[in-house]
């Protein structure tokens, strides 16, 4: 049986663990509803872009905008990924960035080259360990993403995409569908899908096509502007999207790890008491032994 | 009083304004119009300027004056919905601040590389001080 001062310690060595835990995860929970105020705070936005898209939907088509033009042969492709900066989140950035790995292989036998937008400490070392250079990245903005580095990224695919460097823009991130569970997400943001998101709000466009909108210069060139705008959303929302669910994916992560430091300073405690027991019952059985001892000679 | 209609000033980060409204003032890029309500649904192309608009309750607040950076509107007759990059109070610019803002981007925009990539991002920023900074002196 281990002795009393090593369990002593290991219970200590535990319990500061826990604390730790138990902090991050009091500190993720806080977290979590900034998180998630800012994404229903962009809602709006985002929500009213789709509703205009899904207005022009109807007159626009594949060759009314660069944007909206499928490239007939696909030989580029780039990946934006969005993990977190920091660890300790489960598996939240594994998940993502494997994902995105694994599919960067499948294109490579396919004959199409894969180039990176990293978001996040994670994903730089994680692609930087594999000897990938990255077209951009970003460190240190996960848990606060700004809608200004969703505009340099939007900027950045949309010239590849209309000087035909790229043939596809995919962006990678975790969804956070409430505050305990995440869903890896991929969407393709270039060439943009007008007719999919039409699709999602079909009940609101057909309630929309009897009162047929005009356009302000015309349509080509409200589509114009709204196509580079509606980009920047799609990003903006993946990076607020992904920081809620960074700190949901925390928050579990640092429960679960909470619980199983009680289960096992629990257990240690028992064995400690155990070890205790039997080094008091030790010890009087010597005593007792010893007057025995001594009683006989007498 | 006039009928009303509801007026949304939205930007990516968040709702700016969001109330009751008989007539909204638009800076649309064939030139400034005005919305009441039963407008014809219209989707027009903003260019940067100023949103106006005469609330409900004008008779108490007086009409509310927005700076937007460009962006859309909508409107259907019972709505109008502004989306704009960026949005700002009138009376909330901060002139010292922008000032500041503008000459950090001339800075960068002076240092760029004529094929940057952000080129284009960081004009955007300048037009954007610009118009704040117009906007108070005009």
């Amino acid at each position: 049986m281990a002795n009393l001062r090593d369990i002593k310690k290991r219970i200590n060595s535990v319990k500061s663990t826990k604390q730790i835990t138990r902090t991050m995860e009091m500190v993720a929970t806080a977290k979590i509803r900034k998180a998630t105020d800012r994404v229903v705070a962009a809602t709006p936005y985002s929500q009213a872009m789709l509703e205009m898209l899904g207005n022009l939907a109807g007159k626009a088509s594949g060759d009314s905008h660069p944007l909206l033009a499928n490239h007939t042969e696909k030989k580029n492709a780039i990946f934006i990924v969005i993990a977190s900066d920091r660890g300790l989140a489960g598996a939240f950035n594994q998940q993502v960035l494997r994902a995105a790995e694994k599919k960067a292989k499948a294109y490579a036998a396919e004959g199409i080259q894969t180039s990176y937008i990293l978001c996040g400490k994670k994903a730089i070392g994680y692609f930087a360990y594999r000897g990938v250079t990255p077209d951009m990245q970003f460190a240190g903005l996960s848990a606060d993403p700004t809608f200004d580095q969703a505009s340099r990224i939007a900027s950045y695919v949309r010239d590849l995409y209309e000087q035909g460097k790229v043939d596809e823009v995919i962006l990678w991130y975790n969804h956070a569908r409430n505050a305990a569970d995440q869903d890896l997400r991929t969407e393709q943001i270039l060439p943009v899908e007008i007719a999919k998101e039409e699709a999602a709000d079909a009940a609101e466009a057909e309630a929309k096509a009897v009162a047929s909108f005009d356009f302000e210069p015309d349509e080509a060139a409200v589509l114009n502007k709204l196509l580079p705008a509606y980009v920047e959303t799609m990003v903006y929302h993946g990076l607020i999207d992904s920081a809620a669910g960074e700190q949901g994916a925390r928050r579990k992560a640092m429960k679960s790890a909470t619980d199983n430091a009680t289960e096992i300073s629990n257990t240690l405690q028992r064995q400690y008491n155990r070890a205790r027991q039997g080094a008091i019952t030790t010890e009087l059985n010597e005593i007792v032994a010893g007057a025995a001892a001594q009683k006989k000679e007498e | 009083m006039a009928e009303t209609m509801s007026c949304d000033i939205v930007t990516p980060v968040k709702t700016i304004y969001s109330d009751a409204a008989t007539l909204v003032r638009l800076p649309g890029e064939l030139g400034s119009f005005g919305v009441m309500q039963m407008h014809e649904p219209l989707v027009s192309a903003l260019q940067p300027g100023v949103v106006s608009i005469t609330p409900a309750d004008a008779a108490k607040t007086g009409k509310v004056e927005y700076i937007v950076s460009g962006g859309y509107a909508q409107i259907d007759g019972e709505r109008v919905i502004v989306l704009a990059n960026d949005a700002l109070d009138i009376s909330e610019i901060d002139v010292a601040k922008a000032r500041e803002e503008l000459a950090k981007v001339e800075d960068i925009i002076a240092k760029l590389a004529a094929d940057d990539s952000s080129a284009a991002y960081y004009k955007e920023q300048k037009a954007w001080f610009d118009l704040q900074l117009n906007t108070v002196k005009g």
